[in-house]
């Protein structure tokens, strides 16, 4: 019980910040509890912001165009699974855990694991992108949640 | 029968019997270590010590090899069309193979030879020489490819090839088969005082490597063999042998055995410059060929250039002495001091170690025992440090331990030999199977070897491999140089006749290898960068398909509106950005029928279709659990036809852009 007061205390203080923010653009936020996956994140936290940094969300349209749509689309099966939703159903650590720690993570998190199983393609982010690259397509598939839009405006 | 005569008789009978051992049809027993197998096993999973570059002879190909193991990593196609991945057949890759007498598909690889700094090899480059159409290449080791080609005009027989100097400052190149310079129409039998050689320096930019002729030294019409350049105290200098100072025009064989002794070509290269920079030389126009790849732009350029200086050694005193050496020399090799000039005399037993201390005396004190065709010949006597005496039948080679050590290959006898530098005492032998060529210690033509092993590579295999037809693979043994007496190892098969070799510890390259081309700095005017770029362009009677491949597919993987007597180019940029995870595209019907594409790289496959129909095209390189789905189609229609020009693919379809 005193978990879920945690919880709704935790969202009204994030809509709170929104609100008191005016974001442009209010994220919607994963639910708090997910699997973090195996990797740099494991541990820590990767708070996010209640509003969208639409700048970082360019960023990473303009990398996910470059290094992801080959195999990912938004809304369609493709080489690998469609995108949108991924930040409400996965947390943002398992998110960046998948693309810094991709090897260990399709074999042994479950999750990342019975999608391989789904897929039968080993998912191999460039080894070009940066921890700050990831967090910005990261950002563009928030973008895409909370507007669903996948052009950043 | 003269004395003369009877002693000439019981010398052939002895070679020829030698001979007969060494290659005989009995299977030899080889006497192995019992630990051999333990110095040249490499645990999987493990590398290998070093790097091991075999010139592939005939293939025109440059083997990379490991060692100790002897594993072949890879054939890097430098003279040569490669089918494997479309070198020399794709337009990209053409142009390096261009000459200025056209398009040639494959040459005879000789001589690599890693740059240098400071008289060790760094790592940067390696060179190898053409022999048949005459040319230098220059491999770039950071991509394992071959990054540039130079012809050099007014030559043939480009066999005192690709040698450098001290800090690359120069790539050398020397003629084997003199010929009338510039090119002419003249008897054959004329060949004397008509037929010349060069000796050509090519300028290496030490920054990117870039290479351009220099100046080349016109040198009278012997055959100018083999080369290496000085170090330490001779790093000015290069050394070229020559066989045929008699200037015989047919059966060589005999005529050219006529001389005691015949010459090395001492070339004081700073001295060359000097005499440039005085403007103590001539132009000449004959043309060659100059072509490069740009990594930027993932396509070769070729130019002609009909430019190049050409230096008379009457018109540059001091810049060529010749050094008589017995007899027909083969290899010229330098001890890795520099103090020491070792003449292979093929045809003699005793080998000449030569001072380069004792040759600077006798120039400055003009100890010559006269000259050819203006050349000074030094005199012997003053110029030699010592005799190698008995060393064997045939020596041909010599490399160095770095542990005051040299390793001479005789290729009669079918041994090596181990002596001191600074003595001639010969120390050790080891029998070869059979009739070794060259040999290569890692750094052993160098400043600092690195000498654990030394590859004997050997020319005549016969029974060492299970047998393979009339055609055999040439043979390698590796042997162990680090105790007394020199330990065979190992066996290996060879592809093409390797002649020389480099090698190189692994730990000096194998971090800097490129992995992928990026793609963000793909500059190919045909480059799609992402599945959104693609396009299908018409220009007349040309189609442009940009396409892109990614595990598992195409895009665009269905084109309709090619016609009969349409050219398509194909260009494919392999999306990828990991690792080894190469595709191919091969189209039904082709000519060149494949490309294997890098990551990041574009590439592009040529199609002139011949007949209408529905032509598939598919990924030749298994690239993930999808791979057989990785295929596409190609409608082609009449040539007066009409029909729709759309494609698809990536889950869209398009319309052709018609130009």
């Amino acid at each position: 019980m005193k978990k879920y007061v945690g919880y709704a205390l935790a969202a009204a203080a994030v809509l709170a910040l929104a609100f008191a923010a005016k974001c442009e653009i209010p994220a919607k936020m994963p639910p708090p509890g997910l699997p973090k996956g195996i990797g740099p994140y494991a541990e820590k936290e990767l708070k996010l912001d209640p509003c969208i940094d639409k700048e970082l969300a360019k960023k990473g349209e303009q990398l996910f165009e470059q290094y992801c749509s080959g195999c990912h689309k938004i809304t369609e099966r493709y080489v690998g699974p469609p995108l949108k939703g991924v930040t409400l159903a996965r947390s943002p650590e398992w998110i960046m855990n998948l693309l810094l720690n991709t090897e260990e993570m399709i074999w042994n998190d479950p999750i990342a694991n019975a999608l391989l199983q789904q897929y039968l393609t080993v998912m191999r982010p460039s080894p070009d992108m940066t921890e700050k690259d990831f967090r910005a397509v990261y950002e563009y598939l928030r973008y895409v949640d909370a507007t669903d839009q996948t052009v950043v405006k | 029968m003269n004395k003369g005569r009877v002693r000439l008789a019981v010398l052939l009978a002895l070679v020829a019997a030698l001979s007969f051992v060494a290659v005989g049809a009995r299977k030899v027993a080889t006497k192995l270590a019992k630990d051999a197998a333990q110095k040249v096993y490499v645990p999987p999973g493990e590398y290998d010590e070093f790097y091991a570059f075999l010139s592939g002879g005939f293939n025109g190909q440059l083997s990379v090899v490991g060692l100790p193991s002897g594993r072949t990593l890879k054939n890097i196609a430098v003279f040569s069309v490669n089918p494997r991945n479309g070198y020399g057949f794709s337009p990209e890759t053409k142009p390096l193979l261009m000459t200025s007498h056209g398009f040639v598909a494959w040459d005879d690889t000789h001589h690599p030879e890693l740059s240098m700094t400071n008289g060790v090899p760094d790592g940067r480059w390696i060179f190898i020489n053409a022999n048949n159409t005459p040319r230098i290449a220059r491999v770039d080791l950071k991509y394992m490819e071959t990054a540039e080609i130079i012809e050099i005009p007014n030559s043939a027989g480009n066999h005192a090839s690709s040698f450098v100097t001290y800090n690359t400052e120069y790539v050398t190149a020397g003629t084997r088969f003199s010929v009338p310079i510039p090119q002419r129409d003249i008897p054959i039998d004329q060949y004397k005082g008509n037929f010349k050689g060069t000796l050509s320096f090519i300028r290496v930019d030490p920054e990117t490597g870039r290479m351009s002729l220099a100046f080349q030294i016109l040198v009278p019409g012997y055959d100018y063999d083999l080369a290496h350049c000085g170090k330490g105290p001779s790093k000015d200098w290069c050394f070229f042998t020559s066989y045929n100072t008699e200037e015989a025009h047919t059966l060589l064989e005999i005529n050219a055995s006529q001389h005691d002794k015949d010459f090395i070509a001492a070339v004081n290269w700073k001295r060359a410059e000097e005499c440039v920079k005085e403007g103590k030389y001539e132009v000449w126009n004959t043309p060659y060929a100059h072509n490069w790849y740009d990594e930027k732009k993932h396509m070769a350029f070729s130019e002609i250039v009909k430019e190049e200086k050409v230096i008379k050694p009457e018109q540059c005193p001091g810049v060529i002495y010749f050094l008589p050496t017995p007899k027909s020399p083969h290899g010229v090799d330098v001890s890795p001091d520099g103090r020491f000039i070792v003449g292979n005399g093929k045809l003699s037993a005793t080998m000449a170690v030569f001072s380069f201390e004792k040759m600077l005396k006798a120039i400055e004190e003009k100890k010559f025992a006269g000259d050819a065709y203006g050349i000074p010949v030094l005199d012997y006597d003053s110029v030699v440090h010592h005799h190698v005496k008995n060393v064997c039948l045939g020596p041909l080679h010599t490399e160095s331990d770095g542990k005051g050590y040299a390793y001479t290959t005789c290729f009669i006898s079918s041994e090596i030999v181990k002596w001191k530098w600074e003595t001639g005492e010969i120390v050790d032998r080891i029998p070869v199977y059979y009739s070794v060529g060259h040999l290569m210690i890692p750094g052993g033509d160098s400043a600092k070897p690195w000498g654990k092993y030394v590859l004997a590579m050997n020319k005549i295999t016969k029974d060492r491999y299970l047998p393979t037809g009339p055609e055999l693979n040439q043979s390698a043994q590796l042997i162990d140089i680090t105790g007394d007496k020199m330990q065979l190892l190992l066996d290996f098969p060879t592809l093409g006749e390797p002649h020389y070799a480099q090698g190189i510890p692994a730990s000096l390259i194998k971090d800097k290898q490129a992995k992928i081309y990026n793609l963000k700095e793909n500059e190919h005017p045909y480059a799609t960068k992402s599945e959104k770029e693609v396009k299908v362009v018409r220009k007349g009677n040309e189609v442009h398909v940009y396409m892109t491949a990614i595990r598992s597919h195409f895009v665009p993987d269905n084109i309709e509106g090619v016609k009969v007597g349409d050219t398509v180019y194909f260009h494919v940029t392999n999306l990828e950005q990991d690792w080894d995870i190469p595709h191919g595209f091969a189209v039904y019907g082709d000519d060149d029928p494949n490309i294997l594409i890098m990551p990041g790289q574009t590439l592009t496959l040529v199609w002139k279709p011949e007949k209408p129909g529905v032509y598939p095209f598919y990924c030749t390189d298994f690239c993930s659990a999808l791979h057989q789905e990785m295929q596409g189609y190609v409608r082609v229609s009449p040539a007066d036809a009409n029909p729709p020009m759309i494609w698809r693919g990536g889950g869209k379809e398009g319309k052709w852009i018609v130009e």
